[in-house]
């Protein structure tokens, strides 16, 4: 009898032990596996590089910026002659204060070829704000004078704003 | 006896591995449940066309071509909230009523050409998906004046999809059907209104060369903040040079619309909420609640200026 129950109870304690190690980690399936978003991050070697979007979340969160608004893709074809269709990850912002400057532009390309293509519409943009501001803000203008576009493979950004060098280093968006 | 109470034993002891054996299994399948955001998504804009007492489309309804929209009422209660026309909105019926989608596509169709104060407008709208007046495109600069604009070749001219070019040349490529024109800011800065209205009305003439079927309206020039004197630009100039603009635009074969009116107080000096920076510019309380109804009003009194002549030809036609 005791013999009997002995083997019951083991049998039930490796039963409890399959079902709880069957529950416990799992190996990934392909369900599993997140899509990969056009705002998420970059996969490979640069895995710690943050989303332009959480880049941009971040310089708002430590630099000063007046009231910001985000382009969609039409008003960035319109009014910055960029096709968003080129980019695999963007965020455009722009302050509402039509006297002011500030701009936060963080793109990455689906293709490199189009990076001289897309740099020269943000240098137009540059030029075309030195021009509004020359006379009319001169405070203004300075930040543009300032700025360039900056490129580093894939990833281009414009960024006009006070304490640009600290907006720069967090739109690099490596994590600590 | 003894072997009853082991039996006993082992039971409770099976019961209780089985049991958390249970527990660790609904945990685990809890952790794989999608996590439900305690935030509310954000709510689809509504389109609203403004219908207030005293104000409806009635006052700008079929006019002859050229006449000026006038007797617009000041908003005597400035509404916070978008006046909602019909309990079955755009978000609650899934369906967007046949007048906003006329009215987006009437804006869609035009284009805006101004200055700074076209800009912060464009930027409002930015941000405002929900205005019938969000479609449009806007040829605006900061600095820009009507003389700049008539320039063939000005640093100034706004950029449009990568082109930096004359604005009736951009009219032409995109294909706009109206020009919503607005200058004089800087303008009265560096002369006076005689000279700067006729600067607007050779460049009337100019969009209207290169694009002959192209509807103009002019939108008078806002006022601006007390004390506000710069050159020629102050609040009794400003009315001066919209009465030069309303007197002839329907020599120039254009519309005139009043913004100036509703955004004055009984000084005639922009009202305090209504400008953002104690000059010039405005404030978003200012196209919600004057810029966009007036837009709207004006464009659903087009419409049924437009629906009224092709039932007249229709007649006609059967006659």
């Amino acid at each position: 009898m005791k013999k009997k129950i002995a083997t019951v109870m083991i049998g039930v304690l490796v039963l409890a032990a399959g079902i709880t190690a069957c529950n416990g980690k799992e190996k990934p399936t392909a369900s599993d596996i997140p899509a990969v978003s056009e705002t998420s991050e970059i996969s490979g070697a640069a895995a710690d590089v943050l989303s332009t979007a959480d880049c941009y979340k971040a310089i708002q969160e430590k630099i000063a910026l007046p009231e910001m608004y985000l382009a969609d893709d039409e008003y960035i074809m319109n009014y910055y002659g960029i096709d968003t269709a080129k980019l695999s990850d963007y965020t455009f912002a722009s302050c509402t204060d039509p006297t002011r400057t500030d701009t936060v532009i963080l793109m990455e390309l689906k293709d490199e070829a189009d990076a001289d293509e897309i740099e020269a519409c943000l240098n137009l943009y540059l030029e075309q704000m030195e021009a509004e501001m020359e006379n009319y803000n001169p405070a203004a203008n300075e930040l543009v004078k300032a700025s360039s576009v900056r490129r580093n493979g894939n990833r281009i950004d414009l960024i006009i704003c006070e304490d640009r060098e600290s907006a720069l280093a967090l739109a690099d968006g490596t994590s600590k | 006896m003894k072997n009853r109470w082991l039996f006993v034993i082992c039971m409770i002891a099976i019961t209780l591995v089985i049991a958390l054996s249970a527990l660790l299994v609904v945990r685990n399948v809890k952790s794989k449940e999608p996590v439900i955001s305690t935030e509310s998504p954000d709510s689809e804009p509504r389109v609203v066309v403004w219908d207030s007492q005293g104000f409806t489309s009635e006052n700008v309804s079929a006019r002859p071509e050229g006449e000026v929209v006038s007797g617009i009422p000041e908003v005597s209660e400035p509404v916070t909230e978008p006046v909602i026309t019909s309990e079955e909105t755009s978000s609650e019926s899934g369906n967007t009523q046949p007048e906003e989608v006329d009215l987006q596509e009437y804006f869609a169709d035009s284009v805006f050409v101004g200055d700074s104060i076209f800009v912060g407008y464009r930027n409002y709208l930015a941000n405002h998906k929900g205005s019938p007046v969000s479609g449009a495109s806007f040829l605006a600069a900061s600095s820009y004046t009507s003389a700049h604009a008539l320039e063939e070749d000005d640093n100034l001219h706004p950029i449009f999809q990568g082109k930096k070019q004359p604005v009736w040349k951009t009219i032409s490529e995109i294909g706009a059907k109206r020009v919503f024109l607005m200058f004089g800011t800087n303008d009265l800065v560096v002369k006076d209104g005689i000279r700067a209205s006729g600067d607007v009305f050779a460049l009337i003439d100019k969009i209207h060369e290169e694009n002959p079927d192209v509807e103009i309206v002019i939108i008078s020039m806002v006022p601006v903040y007390e004390d506000v004197s710069k050159g020629a630009l102050n609040n009794p100039t400003i009315d001066i040079y919209n009465y030069y603009l309303l007197a002839a635009a329907a020599d120039h074969n254009a519309d005139f619309i009043d913004l100036n009116t509703s955004l004055k107080n009984e000084k005639g000096n922009i009202k305090d909420e209504y400008c953002s920076d104690n000059y010039v510019h405005e404030t978003d309380k200012a196209y919600q609640e004057v810029w966009d109804p007036i837009l709207t009003a004006y464009a659903a009194g087009e419409k049924k200026t437009d629906e009224a002549e092709m039932n007249e030809q229709e007649t006609a036609v059967q006659e």
